[in-house]
């Protein structure tokens, strides 16, 4: 497990509104946590995995897709809130993220 | 859209089917470096083997959605490095699932086809249909 301090969360929240602001053409005032990636970003699968392509150069992730599907099927990633959470705890717990009680 | 209509005899049971469709143009950007893009969800082989051909963006386009249309089929979340998928000259799709994955998931067979949606502007669709492994008599 790796330790995330406030600093890294930050970059992460910051990452994602850059990034869903970037690619929905939204500005980043318009986005919140409550936001809905599909239904009011129009947001897909796509969209996401280039999204965790980012944090996997950038934090040196190496979790698989299979775990990953796993883990949002117990717990949807729906609003850009869950997606911060979600990329927090897989940049905290890599592969281990499906036996976490999140 | 082009299709097609095929006719065949009775094969093994039918384990599940998946569509998916996406647009040619989000894909170019992708194979504009010479890195390889989204490692965990193209193989080296398919991106190369993209690169080849006349419309990279397109073969790429096509591999996700059948990566997603199995998906789809399959009904449960799998390592999208394990399906592969490589058009060949002729237009022709090749669809290659690991063993381990086929194994997992009991399938003997599949099939599909990748359409070119005119409509949409660029977009290319997969139909995927996966065949249970035979039962033995």
């Amino acid at each position: 497990m790796r330790e995330i301090d406030q600093t890294t969360t930050d970059e992460i929240r910051s990452i994602v509104y850059d990034y869903f602001s970037e690619e929905c053409d939204v500005p980043r005032k318009g986005l919140s946590d409550a936001t809905l990636i599909v239904a009011d970003l129009e947001g897909d699968s796509l969209m996401l995995l280039a999204l965790l392509d980012i944090f996997r150069k950038k934090y040196g992730l190496t979790i698989e897709l299979k775990t990953l599907g796993k883990h949002l099927m117990k717990r949807p990633a729906n609003t850009i809130g869950q997606v911060v959470e979600l990329t927090v705890a897989l940049v905290r717990f890599g592969n281990d993220i499906v036996d976490q009680e999140l | 859209m082009t299709s097609s209509t095929r006719s065949c005899e009775p094969r093994d049971p039918v384990l599940g089917c998946g569509v998916d469709c996406e647009e040619l143009a989000r894909f170019a950007p992708m194979l504009a470096a010479e890195t390889h893009p989204m490692p965990l969800v193209f193989t080296r082989a398919e991106v190369d083997h993209a690169r080849s051909l006349p419309s990279p963006a397109r073969a790429l386009c096509a591999c996700f959605c059948a990566k997603e249309a199995v998906f789809k089929a399959l009904g449960a979340p799998y390592n999208f490095t394990d399906c592969e998928l490589f058009l060949s000259a002729d237009d022709t799709a090749e669809l290659r699932l690991s063993p381990s994955l086929a194994a997992e998931h009991g399938v003997g067979g599949a099939t599909v086809e990748i359409l070119d949606v005119e409509e949409a502007d660029g977009a290319v669709m997969a139909v995927v249909v996966l065949f249970a492994s035979p039962v033995a008599p």
